[in-house]
């Protein structure tokens, strides 16, 4: 089986090839000669440069080595290819299997503005706003004020959050609708973009899903995924900690729906935005998605092994009553960003790697000692996982975990993330989408005086070392006494 | 031998009691570190005991001081310069001797008029558009340039109201992490 990505997700899909016996391939830009995935995988072949439009995305390539290299299935993992339905459809015209959905399901979910249009038809609840693509500047200022600011634009292509842009008043859409149409270009080749009410404070829950080839859908619960910085996740955590039963169960129904409209199969992820007692269809991301995990953790369910099964035809393992909910989980997106210094993204070579453990701990991880994490791909460098017998237990060992990882050489979130899991909103389950936005608090940076006085004490007797160790002129020192310690009084 | 040394230079002399003292220049403000020749460290008067010992792998070091641990990575940066990582967060630190440090306080001139700084890419990334030309005036919070990093787009805005004399980049440049794009002058400064 090829792999058609990178990073932590290509590490994760060939450790679950692996598990089942499958030979695994790897595909590898020149950025990434020496990262994880290359050195575990069995195989791996260069595809190109770094920019990944001459290598991740290079259909025409990776196909060409998975031929040679006789693979008989593909796995695009998430971003990259996973959402791109001629992708799909190269990889089953070339004789082999496709892990992931149809074709047409993707197409379907991927136009952003038909999959609302078939939502509505399946009854699935969407937020107000237009159900096809802009053309200009002056057209998504008129729909803009049609859906009532404030309005989100989108990309129709999207997700992830780029080409996305909220818009408060009517003077910025054009220059906004501009910038989300070259960010929609460049991340998914196709500029065109929607415009939607943008719904203030809502909670992001996902409902994850699994259909087989013989007409089965179950879910398996929801992910709570609020906490998000620019539109994209940082925290997530299974199940959410305010949804009743009745509410998660409504919420599981009406994903099962969404992805029978388009006659879904494998692994998919219904988005809702989550508003008072409302819910509204945001996307299905047709693919794994990056918090996977978090739902393995609460369920027992080896989603890639499903995958794998049902892209070979087999039923789906359990039935929806089948499917246990244990716990509680939570996923810490470390990503090389600054978070203290408006999360810029922060480049560097990883010179320093220490991985946490313990029970109930998890680490997905896509780098390695020596690794730079540059600039060329998402900033995730790793998922760290948490589970639980319940919400407290689970925060408790994802604040040891996030205590115990040192990755040096890179600044991360995981000092932002260690804040989080003290902070009383979060620990009430008080979230919302405005999280970070409505707790400036936790960018505060102060420096303990114990960690200032190590900084300083660290630094003098570095450079007192260093001095010591060239040196021009010797300082003569009186002999000292033996012993150096002193006795104690009988 | 009596030559002044700046940074760089020998270990301090060391006092009638084998003490280095050095002073400890963190985010402006200087503190007063002394290494004695038995293990304590006194930062700022507090003395305690403490021992850094390397870890193995390129600059990481363990230090404990008064009983407490800290995971150190440590970046020597030229002379007195250090780059540490502690608890997740990076640092920058210069450690001069005492001598050093009198030098540099007796020659820092007197803070000049006022100038514009200018506007630094904040980031390595792709330069997708500039926004301004020589000659053109900005107010405080206009659009400056965008600069694309990790595939999104960050927009750069004018931190004050300012003239700009020189322009530094142009589209679809790769530029560094601290880059100068633009440059400016006080809005009334004459051309």
């Amino acid at each position: 089986m090829l792999v058609a990505n990178r990073g932590e997700i290509a590490a994760r899909v060939i450790r679950g090839a692996r598990e089942l016996g499958v030979r695994t391939i790897a595909v590898f830009s020149d950025a990434d000669r020496t990262a994880p995935h290359v050195l575990q995988a069995d195989e791996a072949y260069r595809i190109g440069p770094a920019a990944a439009s001459q290598s991740y995305l290079a259909v025409g390539k990776l196909l060409e080595v998975a031929r040679r290299a006789g693979a008989a299935a593909v796995h695009p993992g998430y971003g990259f290819l996973a959402e791109r339905g001629d992708f799909a459809e190269a990889v089953e015209a070339a004789g082999m299997t496709f892990v992931g959905p149809p074709p047409a399901a993707i197409r379907a979910m991927g136009d952003k503005t038909e999959a609302r249009r078939r939502m509505r038809a399946a009854g699935v609840p969407v937020v107000p706003g237009a159900d096809s693509p802009l053309a200009s500047g002056r057209e998504a200022e008129e729909a803009a004020r049609r859906a009532g600011f404030p309005v989100v634009l989108k990309a129709s292509a999207g997700g992830g959050g780029k080409g996305m842009r909220v818009v408060r008043a009517a003077k910025d859409v054009r220059s906004a609708f501009n910038a989300a149409a070259r960010e929609a270009q460049a991340a998914f080749g196709d500029d065109s973009v929607y415009v939607e009410r943008f719904l203030e404070r809502p909670r992001h829950i996902e409902v994850q899903v699994f259909a087989d080839r013989q007409g089965a859908v179950v879910h398996l619960f929801e992910r709570e995924c609020s906490i998000q910085r620019r539109h994209q996740k940082l925290l997530e955590e299974a199940p959410s900690p305010l949804l009743g039963p009745q509410e998660r169960e409504r919420m599981g129904r009406a994903a099962v729906r969404a992805a029978q409209a388009v006659e879904y199969v494998g692994a998919g992820t219904v988005e809702f935005l989550h508003h008072g007692r409302e819910f509204f269809f945001l996307e299905m991301n047709t693919r794994l998605q990056v918090e996977h995990p978090v739902t393995e953790m609460i369920t027992g369910v080896d989603l890639v092994e499903w995958q794998f099964r049902v892209a070979s035809g087999e039923a789906l393992p359990l039935g929806q009553d089948e499917i246990p909910l244990r716990g509680h989980a939570i996923e810490c997106r470390i990503t090389s960003e600054s978070p203290f210094d408006g999360f810029l993204p922060a480049t560097g070579v990883v010179r320093d790697l220490t991985l946490p453990g313990g029970p109930g701990v998890r680490w997905d991880g896509g780098v390695a000692v020596g690794v730079k994490a540059g600039l060329h791909y998402d900033p995730l460098l790793g998922k760290l996982v948490a589970h639980g017998q319940d919400r407290e237990a689970a925060v408790r060992r994802m604040k040891g975990a996030l205590a115990e990882l040192r990755i040096g050489g890179v600044s991360t979130s995981a000092p932002l993330l260690a804040r989080i899991m003290d902070e009383p909103d979060f620990l009430a389950g008080r979230l919302s989408t405005s999280y970070l936005d409505d707790h400036p608090e936790l960018f505060e940076v102060g420096l303990s005086e114990d960690r200032r006085d190590a900084l300083l004490a660290s630094a003098a007797l570095l450079e007192h070392r260093r001095r010591g160790e060239r040196p021009v002129r010797r300082v003569r020192r009186e002999p000292r006494p033996f012993p150096p310690w002193r006795q104690a009084p009988p | 031998m009596s030559a002044s040394r700046g940074a760089g230079g020998a270990a301090p002399r060391a006092s009638a009691a084998g003490e280095a003292r050095y002073v400890v220049t963190l985010a402006g403000t200087e503190h007063q570190v002394v290494v004695g020749p038995d293990g304590a460290v006194a930062v700022d008067g507090r003395r305690r005991q403490a021992s850094l010992a390397s870890t193995g792998g390129p600059g990481g070091h363990s230090l404990l001081i008064g009983g407490a641990s800290h995971d150190v990575l440590a970046r020597h940066a030229g002379s007195g310069s250090w780059e540490l990582e502690v608890g997740g967060r990076a640092f920058a630190v210069e450690v001069l001797d005492e001598r050093a440090a009198a030098v540099r306080r007796l020659s820092v001139a007197a803070p000049g008029p006022r100038a514009v700084p200018s506007l630094r890419a904040p980031m390595p990334g792709l330069v997708v558009q500039l926004l301004v030309s020589a000659g053109d005036t900005v107010a405080a919070g206009d659009r400056v340039a965008i600069i694309e990093a990790m595939k999104m787009e960050n927009e750069l805005r004018a931190t004050a109201d300012a003239r700009v004399t020189n322009v530094l980049a142009s589209p679809g440049q790769a530029v560094e992490k601290d880059q100068v794009l633009v440059e400016f002058a006080k809005p009334s400064t004459a051309p």
